[in-house]
């Protein structure tokens, strides 16, 4: 049954070339839009790497040293070509000997805008050395600041599970179905089986996408806590990045099949093909399309938020009122939300049953009455 | 012929009731219309968030400077502006309490955009355009002299566009702006039609009502029509809700109304506009450009509804039309294959009154925008025949039915 619903879902409905459409939209998505967290980083990537490479780990004394050593070095030599340059312009220096000079000034200076952004972030870790280190931060950055949800996995979903149920009520199956031996009721969790496993894998696949795109930057250092990244410099939960990387891939899973759950309920309820793509339109992208700020979506037990994952990581900002959840409050949290879930596939499962449906019948029979 | 038109508007009436007057298009409207109300309030704010915590220092400057440009307002606008900006970099950030806003920085950044910057460009806008008239009617001049014929024809009418322009007045423009480059509404517009249209045509095929449908006395040319004059009438009244709300909520938001009377190049984005109106007139114009807009991708869904065989394909084809037409406006720039048949052209209809520009046409300039809108206009009659045609009652297509109808 299981197979058959996988079999229904991907081949016969046309699901299969729906989903080649969406890893071609997802992989153009992440070659198309791919920008790094700093440009200027980037461009000095291989000076920043080479000095990276002897303070990578926690700020220790050594360190520091040296670090402040450097730019004490360097800052003499950005001076010094500053001053040749407002010399050469007064007339104070001949051009041959400006020229020396210059050759030999912006050699040694090369290194200067690369170091510079290192010791922005070492003016960042020194603030708390404890909970932060260095660590190239691009990669990570781009990965755990993605504020929004994935569009285009949202519209693959409502557009595959729609007809889950829909096409059985439009052709009226639905009525034969409770009359077999394995009624309608085993057949719901056939179908919510083979509707989570494949929202699972999409959700698992675009996330992998998003994955392989940012570690062309580079992801190092996963076990570093979660603090060493400025976005998340205030955070109370204290995750190592890897960690944090995990719960939020937990909760999109989550998310999405919450989605999945709600677009079979919506599916149940309006019967009708056309009604439940719409209302699944209106009901998931919608929000996010509104109000522009997955922030403020983040106490509301909905699919919403859930979807975007990392704002559960996001410390709390004093500017929106934006708190962070604590780990036990988004332990109660995560809790409702299955809770909620329950509830929707209880619903799904309920009106899938002959005892519904009797009672539906029932009730319409008097009142023709 | 009376009778005629009468059974066909009481047939129109009932596909409009049977298609889009349900419970739930009401809900859906309903809900886009609440959506679409809190982004333009959210939009509005975010432009003037900056400078919202001064509402009275706003208040008092702009009274004593909107309205005429003149020498005296720009001397007391200089006298307090100029000092700023002659210190500009070195200004201080703390709390000033002799400042107008927060810190002297602040003061700059206030006067520079809110004031400044905006009179300036109205005060220059005379002669820039001056300019853009001499210049072009010089080279009209010399194409002439050159027997180049198309170019000297195209830089006259430029010098025409251009000739006699210039902004009376100062007024608030920041309201506008924002509804100027709004496209939520169009797009919330687009789904709901793409929603009320994927089953026009294709329902009573699901249904296997259409073979029966052809064989009643109205069933045939006169159900086509009406559906298409339905689905017009209904089209047109979502965008017409839709771009009113939209108007009315920023111009209710923004409270200042004294630009709506000026001419429409007092936007900065419509500089070189080739359009010659009051501003009122202008997001008219666009407003019924972008109905048109709306109506040609109607048709599009209209016809993706009549050659598929499932609601589900039709929707999902029609909206796959749908981002590849967005997606091409978007990413396609100056040119790309079938421009002239994107219906997205003239829904973001900001785009085609920014510049000025001309078209050869066998020789003669031609208005971009004219053109652009002659184009989606021809794709969408074409598309329409291809409906009419698709849905033919004559004998041959009935035997054709009746023949794919056995062979199932």
């Amino acid at each position: 049954m299981f197979l058959y619903e996988w079999k229904k879902l991907l081949l016969r409905r046309g699901g299969i070339w729906l989903l080649l459409l969406f890893f071609v939209g997802e992989i153009a998505i992440s070659v198309l839009f791919r920008q790094p967290y700093d440009q200027v980083l980037e461009q000095n990537r291989e000076v920043y790497d080479r000095y990276l490479s002897s303070v990578n780990g926690p700020l220790t004394q050594q360190k520091r040293e040296y670090i402040e050593n450097e730019m004490v070095r360097l800052n003499d030599v950005h001076m010094q070509l500053s001053q040749l340059n407002s010399k050469y312009y007064q007339g104070q220096i001949p051009q041959d000997e400006y020229q020396a000079q210059l050759a030999e000034l912006t050699q040694q200076d090369a290194d200067y805008a690369g170091f510079a952004k290192l010791y922005t972030q070492y003016i960042y870790v020194r603030e708390v050395p404890e909970r932060r280190y260095f660590l190239y931060t691009g990669g990570w950055e781009r990965l755990l600041t993605d504020w929004e949800p994935d569009y285009l996995l949202l519209l693959v979903l409502v557009l595959l599970l729609t007809p889950v149920f829909c096409e059985e009520y439009e052709s009226r199956m639905d009525q034969i179905l409770l009359t077999q031996k394995r009624s309608a009721g085993a057949q719901v969790l056939w179908k919510a089986a083979a509707v989570g496993s494949l929202t699972v894998l999409l959700t698992a696949a675009a996330q992998l996408c998003r994955v392989i795109t940012y570690a062309t930057y580079g992801l190092p250092n996963g076990s570093y806590p979660l603090e060493s990244l400025v976005s998340f410099g205030a955070s109370v939960k204290g995750l190592s990045i890897l960690q944090g990387f995990f719960l939020q891939f937990a909760l999109k899973e989550l998310g999405y099949l919450y989605c999945a759950l709600a677009i079979l309920a919506l599916s149940v309820l309006l019967k009708k093909f056309a009604l439940t793509l719409m209302a699944g339109l209106i009901a998931l992208p919608l929000p996010f399309l509104t109000l522009r700020d997955a922030f403020v979506l983040v106490p509301i037990p909905g699919p919403w938020s859930l979807t975007v994952g990392t704002v559960y990581l996001a410390p709390s900002q004093e500017l929106t009122g934006f708190t962070e959840m604590t780990p036990l409050q988004l332990g109660l949290f995560v809790l409702a939300v299955v809770v909620l879930m329950g509830l929707l596939f209880f619903y799904v499962w309920w009106n899938n049953t002959n005892w519904a449906i009797k009672r539906i019948s029932f009730r319409k029979g008097g009142s023709k009455q | 012929m009376k009778e005629r038109i009468i059974s066909f508007c009481r047939l129109t009436l009932y596909e409009l009731r049977k298609a889009f007057g349900t419970v739930w298009m009401a809900v859906f409207l309903a809900v886009l219309l609440l959506a679409n109300g809190w982004r333009l309030y959210d939009s509005y704010h975010q432009e003037v968030a900056k400078w919202e915590d001064y509402p009275q220092v706003y208040q008092e400057c702009y009274a004593y400077l909107s309205g005429s440009i003149t020498t005296d307002k720009i001397n007391s606008l200089m006298s307090v502006y100029g000092p700023l900006q002659e210190r500009f970099p070195n200004l201080s950030r703390e709390y000033d309490p002799n400042a107008y806003t927060y810190s002297e920085e602040d003061d700059y950044f206030f006067f520079w955009e809110l004031f400044y910057e905006p009179i300036y460009y109205d005060y220059l806008y005379q002669n820039h355009a001056v300019q853009i008239t001499t210049q072009a009617r010089e080279l009209a001049a010399l194409y002439q002299e050159l027997g180049n014929s198309y170019d000297a024809a195209r830089n006259e009418i430029l010098a025409q566009d251009f000739a006699g322009r210039w902004v009376p007045s100062f007024g608030d423009t920041r309201h506008y702006e924002v509804l100027l480059n709004y496209d939520f509404s169009s797009m919330l517009v687009l789904v709901l039609c793409l929603f009320a249209l994927c089953g026009v045509f294709v329902t009573e095929k699901e249904t296997g009502m259409y073979m029966l449908h052809r064989t009643t006395r109205l069933g045939g040319p006169a159900t086509v029509g009406a559906k298409f004059a339905a689905s017009a009438f209904f089209s047109i009244a979502v965008s017409v809700l839709f771009f009113t709300q939209d108007f009315l909520t920023l111009h209710l938001l923004g409270q200042r109304w004294e630009a709506l009377s000026d001419p429409v190049y007092v936007l900065w984005q419509l500089e070189y506009t080739p359009l010659r109106m009051s501003l009122g007139m202008a997001f008219l114009t666009l407003g019924a450009v972008k109905t048109l807009g709306v109506l040609c991708c109607c048709c599009f869904f209209l016809l993706v509804s009549c050659l598929v065989k499932r609601v589900l394909s039709s929707f999902m084809v029609s909206m796959a039309l749908l981002f590849g037409a967005v997606a091409a406006q978007n990413l396609g720039g100056v040119g790309y294959p079938g421009k002239w048949c994107n219906p997205m052209e003239l829904v973001i209809a900001r785009e085609l009154f920014t510049q000025d520009d001309f078209v050869n046409l066998f020789g003669h300039p031609v208005r971009y925008f004219l053109t652009m809108i002659l184009g989606v206009i021809l794709t969408a009659a074409v598309v329409c025949l291809v409906i009419l045609y698709r849905n033919r009652s004559t004998r041959a297509g009935l035997l054709e039915g009746r023949r794919r109808h056995v062979s199932v």
